[in-house]
């Protein structure tokens, strides 16, 4: 039923020929997924804003889609539906996630572990991109150390940030 | 008020039959935006099937498909299609009350001219060489909250009512 009711709006929506014109929470649902997708194929790094230009990108794309998303629209039933779909999306994306092991990989990446007895693996590290410098970095920001060989285990997290064991 | 959780010891506040109620209440809230969502979606607050609505006049030669939801200052249209007959122009009028309420953006179709005459602001189109049924479109956004209602008519004579309920 509720299928149902949403194929209807779907259907609805497309046909019509302008985007203001496309229901709200239609809209708002397509970018929080396109969204997903794109921060995805960027890679967990760039979750991280480890560099400038990473931090640029997430620092602007909410101005990107801000006119697609309220169509200008400047009421507040429009500003609470579109905050209540996002949220409800996150939720329903987190009990999905907790369900469905598969979708925890897909969307989310898995960790991965970078360094190994002080060694970096290289490989792993540059299909990453990121650097030693990176690697470093955390080392001091989470546990003081000061060389590579106190790093027993680094790991590339899978929110994009960068946990060290030390020796 | 700190208690101490006996089980571990530890010096915080913590309430679990207060957090199971919240949980529960968490879910029900989660119902809630579903429900919601899926009306918006629907069109219950503008933009969907439920919000289409269709005035025809009494001998169908005036329809006007219009939004019965609509959002405040938010972007909405009104399409008029009419049976023309003879003649070189025609004449749609608005009523001054639906008028003073909206803020006309676009007009497709422009109008030849635009006057005012007893309370309404009547549109003159060339249909010289324009087919049959004209087809007007108007984009505009309410400046009012709540129910807005409005005339739109031919000056022959031919008129309908719209309703529209305007969210804040």
């Amino acid at each position: 039923m509720v299928l149902l009711a949403l194929q209807t709006a779907i259907r609805y929506s497309c046909g019509s020929l302008f985007t203001r014109d496309m229901e709200i929470v239609i809209r708002v649902a397509i970018i929080y997924f396109f969204l997903l997708i794109m921060l995805r194929f960027a890679g967990k790094a760039t979750l991280a804003e480890t560099s400038t230009f990473e931090f640029v990108v997430l620092l602007i794309v909410s101005e990107a889609v801000q006119e697609a998303m309220m169509g200008g629209d400047s009421s507040l039933t429009a500003a609470f539906l579109a905050i209540l779909t996002l949220v409800f999306l996150s939720i329903v994306m987190t009990l999905v996630r907790q369900r469905f092991k598969f979708i925890e990989k897909l969307f989310e990446d898995t960790p991965l572990i970078i360094v190994e007895n002080g060694k970096i693996l290289n490989e792993r590290m540059n299909k990453s991109r990121i650097d030693e410098g990176d690697i470093m970095a955390a080392a001091r920001q989470h546990q003081g150390l000061e060389r590579l060989d106190q790093i027993k285990y680094a790991v590339l997290e899978k929110n994009g940030g960068i946990t060290v064991i030390p020796k | 008020m700190v208690k101490k959780n006996g089980l571990h010891g530890l010096d915080i506040t913590e309430d679990l039959p207060f957090q199971r109620i919240s949980w529960i209440l968490e879910r029900f809230g989660w119902v809630g935006m579903g429900v919601i969502i899926l009306l918006a979606a629907l069109g219950l607050f503008g933009d969907g099937p439920l919000s289409e609505a269709k005035a025809v006049s009494r001998n169908r030669t005036l329809q006007v498909q219009y939004q019965r939801f609509t959002r405040y200052k938010s972007p909405t249209t009104l399409q008029i299609a009419l049976n023309t007959q003879r003649g070189n122009t025609v004449s749609v009028w608005l009523d001054a009350r639906f008028l003073e309420n909206i803020q006309i953006e676009e007009m497709d179709p422009p109008s030849l001219r635009a006057t005012s005459d007893r309370g309404r602001t009547v549109y003159t189109y060339d249909i010289s060489d324009t087919a049959n049924p004209l087809m007007l479109r108007f984009e505009y956004m309410s400046g009012k909250i709540g129910e807005v209602n409005g005339t739109v008519g031919v000056t022959n004579g031919d008129q309908v009512q719209l309703r529209q309920f305007v969210y804040p």
